[in-house]
């Protein structure tokens, strides 16, 4: 039998409450590290220098080739055998952030690929040096076509947090399997739990909605003079699941 | 006019510049000299090395061997204990900043409005206050005839209007030389007048030029000499009245024969 009440109290659980966050804040802190790492293992891929090519190269192969539930014990399990050990959110978060980059990385990299070459060569002929051809110029045009797969991302990683339930992190599934355990109301609990992460990806999807018209400047507001030819509607980029 | 040219100081001097890609050489030495305030016309059948040669004085292509000198420093390469080494892109952007260039496709920041194209040279590259940057832009944008463009994104302005941002966008870090990778190429007919006037301008201005272009109005009208490249090599260099009315070489009679 289903009962609303307890999973209305499942709703306002404030373990759940407290797992929510705990997801949020795992979500948004990988993502926020993982991007950096993305740039700079992108640019390593793009380097003039073969053994930089492939460190990162060889990185990327590695994070996208195991899954990360494995990445994930060995780092919180596997590694103390080594002498390293990593308390349970440090764990985590090394686990999520080297694996969620490899994959941004590729995004980046796309990214950077799309913007024209007259671009960065207008910017060099101006006297701009590399970083700034790259800050300035590149890496905003290329952020206009990442930003709806790095929001995919978000999307997914938002839902790939679950599994450091494994390792112990106690975010929202990890939680709600607690609370289930006082009533073995499994139904309301993981649907609530459920209902929650549906929460936090749609709220997700309008913050991507606000993030996509901000960085889209210049190339939707309507041409006074018919010419749309520039304004071509972003690239979509297939993105590998886990 | 011719006179006072002559003796102007040199603005670019290359000299046996050479360049080869996949091994079919591009540019077999060319030689030219520009004085200050010459507007220099480079002609020639497409795939004759003329984008080329005009890339490789600022360096956005390097030379496989020759020398390009701007304002009589070294392009690429700096004296270090009487050897010459090739410098990195951080030092060649400084070079880069005595010389403007135009581009085919007008190359404009497609997220930044016109204003803040024009004023992206004076803020990334000289470290000018965006506020004086805007309000100088905005000067040059009014002299390109643009006044009233300042908030538009280059999506919303005609091929003409984004030239003559461009060109204000060059014009904006105040370069001794000004190159022009034909610039009018991409442009529907009505709208090329729109630029060679302000190209026509600049000269009367005293801007130094080197103008890679098929257009025949412009070079009569306000070039000081007409260079023709034909497979890699300068095969005529004279004034515009002496090229089209006694051109020296078959490669230029034919060529002139095919587009006039």
């Amino acid at each position: 039998m289903w009962s609303w009440d307890a999973f209305i109290s499942f709703l306002s659980n404030p373990q759940l409450i407290q797992g929510a966050w705990t997801t949020i804040w795992l979500t948004t802190v990988s993502m926020a590290l993982a991007l950096p790492l993305a740039v700079l293992v992108a640019l390593g891929r793009a380097s003039r220098f073969g053994p930089v090519r492939l460190v990162t190269g060889f990185y990327v192969w590695l994070m996208r080739g195991t899954p990360l539930l494995v990445q994930l014990v060995i780092i919180y399990t596997g590694l103390p055998q080594l002498g390293l050990r990593l308390g349970v959110i440090s764990a985590a978060l090394t686990g999520l952030v080297l694996n969620e980059a490899a994959y941004l990385s590729e995004i980046v990299r796309a990214g950077v690929l799309s913007v024209p070459r007259g671009q960065s060569e207008a910017a060099r002929a101006l006297g701009m040096p590399p970083w700034k051809v790259f800050r300035v110029v590149v890496m905003p045009q290329a952020l206009r076509v990442m930003v709806p797969p790095l929001g995919n991302s978000f999307n997914g990683l938002l839902k790939t947090t679950t599994l450091v339930s494994v390792i112990s992190v106690e975010e929202l599934l990890r939680r709600t399997q607690f609370a289930v355990q006082t009533n073995f109301r499994v139904l309301e609990g993981l649907t609530a739990a459920a209902l929650y992460y549906l929460a936090m990806t749609t709220l997700w999807g309008l913050v991507q909605r606000w993030l996509e018209a901000r960085v889209g400047r210049g190339h939707q507001t309507g041409p006074s003079r018919g010419r749309r030819s520039r304004s071509a509607t972003v690239p979509a980029l297939e993105l590998e699941t886990r | 006019m011719t006179v006072e040219k002559t003796a102007a100081p040199v603005v670019v001097e290359a000299r046996q510049v050479r360049k080869s890609y996949g091994g079919v050489e591009v540019l077999k030495g060319i030689d030219l000299t520009v004085r200050q305030g010459e507007v220099v016309l480079v002609l020639g059948p497409s795939g004759g090395g003329k984008s080329t040669f005009l890339r490789t004085l600022n360096h956005l292509e390097t030379p496989d061997s020759g020398t390009v000198s701007i304002c009589g420093e070294r392009i690429g390469y700096g004296d270090r204990g009487g050897r010459q080494l090739a410098l990195r892109e951080r030092r060649i952007a400084v070079q880069r900043r005595r010389t403007g260039m135009v581009f085919q496709q007008f190359n404009l920041f497609p997220n930044m409005t016109a204003l803040d194209n024009v004023a992206s040279g004076p803020v990334h590259v000289n470290g000018v206050s965006k506020a004086e940057a805007r309000l100088a832009a905005s000067e040059l944008l009014a002299m390109v005839g643009l006044a009233d463009k300042t908030r538009s994104y280059p999506a919303q302005l005609s091929g003409g209007q984004q030239q003559r941002v461009a060109i204000a966008r060059a014009l904006a870090m105040r370069p001794e030389l000004l190159l022009f990778d034909e610039p009018t190429s991409a442009l529907d007919p009505e709208m090329v007048g729109e630029v060679l006037d302000v190209m026509v301008r600049l000269r009367e201005e005293g801007m130094t030029m080197i103008v890679v272009s098929h257009e025949m109005g412009f070079a009569r009208a306000a070039a000081d000499r007409v260079v023709f490249i034909s497979d890699g090599t300068v095969v005529e260099d004279k004034s515009p009245d002496l090229f089209f009315s006694a051109p020296e070489h078959e490669r230029t009679r034919q060529f002139l024969d095919r587009i006039l």
